[in-house]
């Protein structure tokens, strides 16, 4: 598990974009990271949404097939490309 | 299992979307979709109630576009109504109308009324244009008497090949979908198409006058605005006068990816591209800075699963947007 720096400064624009931009660089030093987290991070690799209300819970059993779930889901998209609308809407770009 | 999925199959083709009325209805959308005509409905009076929605669909006005019914009763359901129509068709010559359209039930075509006849036999006797319409409710849900209409009124109404009008389009059943915001999103089609340098011939139909019907052939391309109905005039109007349908096999444009591949065909089209695309780049502008003010829920889309409830001009567009601009997984 990698904590980065932008994960504490919460509340910016300015503090998104620069998890946006650690996560992205962490993710480019490894060949088969899954990134689990938000969707409002487009990393580039396999990602898991763990903020989707319909993967609740995440704990206990029934939190063990929600992740699992989940991390088959975002393993059968990997190849999908990030929306265009999301990432002008988060970055501007 | 070779049971199950013949069972499947035969409920498949008989499965009809509920939300969806009778051709009659399909029909009367298209009738009065064309600004000051008189639209004659052969039927009972609660099969009327139909042309009185469409009335309200295409947002006519009843000052200039007026609405009648046979009112027929049990004696013409087993009798016969083709007097009470004929009588009808002549008493409208008080109206003073420029056209009128003869649409059929399920009764008078069950029972052997022959419609055409009437309206010939009595065409002679009056001072408007008589178009029969044979659209009974059995012949199929509203979508096919949209494209029956359609049909009857290119057939009857549009003359014989003329001089194409450089750069013109005819746009094709603009109301056939369940969108109650269909006439917004037919003026921005004609707004941007104007943006273009394009003309709207004709469109079939809303708000359409009755000389636009003699631009049609003139027409060099269409757009058919309805992934319902409208094809089939399309391809008449290939097959009869050679105009090209536009934008063919696209989504129509509903979100970002949808409009950009409509817009940028159209700019190929009409050599505009450059148009096209600062249309593009200003329409995802406002949806992005929308987008910011509002909230967007990504975390609740990003690869979750949904399902599309929609009739096919709303839907087919949707399963793309939702996919591929909103990052969702179709159920």
């Amino acid at each position: 598990m990698i904590l980065t720096q932008g994960l504490f400064s919460l509340g910016s624009f300015n503090s998104s974009t620069e998890t946006q931009e650690e996560v992205e660089m962490i993710a480019a030093q490894y060949d088969n990271a899954i990134y689990l987290g938000s969707p409002l991070r487009q990393p580039g690799i396999p990602q898991l949404n763990m903020t989707t209300i319909t993967g609740y819970p995440q704990y206990g059993y029934q939190g063990i097939r929600n992740i699992a779930r989940l991390m088959r889901v975002g393993m059968e998209q990997a190849a999908h490309p990030r929306s265009r609308l999301f990432r002008q809407v988060l970055y501007g770009e | 299992m070779a049971e199950s999925r013949q069972a499947l199959q035969t409920t498949g083709e008989k499965c009809h979307d509920p939300y969806l009325r009778c051709a009659l209805y399909g029909a009367a959308q298209v009738a009065l979709g064309v600004r000051g005509c008189c639209v004659l409905s052969h039927s009972p009076q609660g099969c009327y109630q139909l042309v009185g929605a469409a009335f309200g669909w295409q947002d006519a006005d009843y000052t200039e576009t007026l609405t009648l019914c046979t009112k027929l009763c049990e004696d013409e359901i087993v009798h016969g109504g083709e007097d009470v129509l004929a009588r009808t068709i002549l008493e409208a010559q008080e109206l003073n109308v420029p056209i009128l359209f003869v649409l059929t039930a399920c009764g008078p075509e069950i029972v052997g009324d022959d419609v055409v006849a009437v309206c010939q036999d009595t065409s002679s006797r009056v001072n408007f244009r008589i178009v029969p319409i044979l659209c009974a409710g059995f012949r199929g849900d509203q979508n096919q008497g949209t494209d029956i209409a359609l049909e009857a009124i290119l057939r009857q109404l549009v003359p014989e090949d003329g001089k194409k009008i450089p750069r013109s389009v005819l746009l094709i059943a603009p109301h056939a979908n369940a969108n109650p915001t269909w006439m917004g999103d037919l003026a921005w089609v004609k707004r941007v198409l104007a943006e273009m340098g394009c003309t709207v011939a004709a469109t079939l139909t809303h708000d359409t006058a009755l000389s636009d019907f003699q631009q049609v052939p003139l027409a060099e391309g269409c757009l058919v605005l309805s992934h319902d109905a409208g094809q089939k005039a399309a391809d008449y109007l290939l097959q009869r006068y050679g105009i090209e349908q536009w934008c063919q096999g696209l989504p129509l444009p509903v979100g970002f990816t949808n409009t950009r591949r409509w817009l940028t065909e159209l700019g190929q089209r009409l050599g505009a591209e450059t148009v096209a695309e600062r249309l593009i780049s200003e329409g995802e502008k406002r949806v992005v800075e929308v987008c910011r003010r509002k909230g967007l829920e990504i975390s609740a889309m990003h690869r979750t699963s949904a399902a599309i409830v929609a009739d096919a001009t709303v839907g087919i567009p949707l399963v793309r947007f939702i996919t591929e601009d909103l990052e969702m997984i179709l159920a």
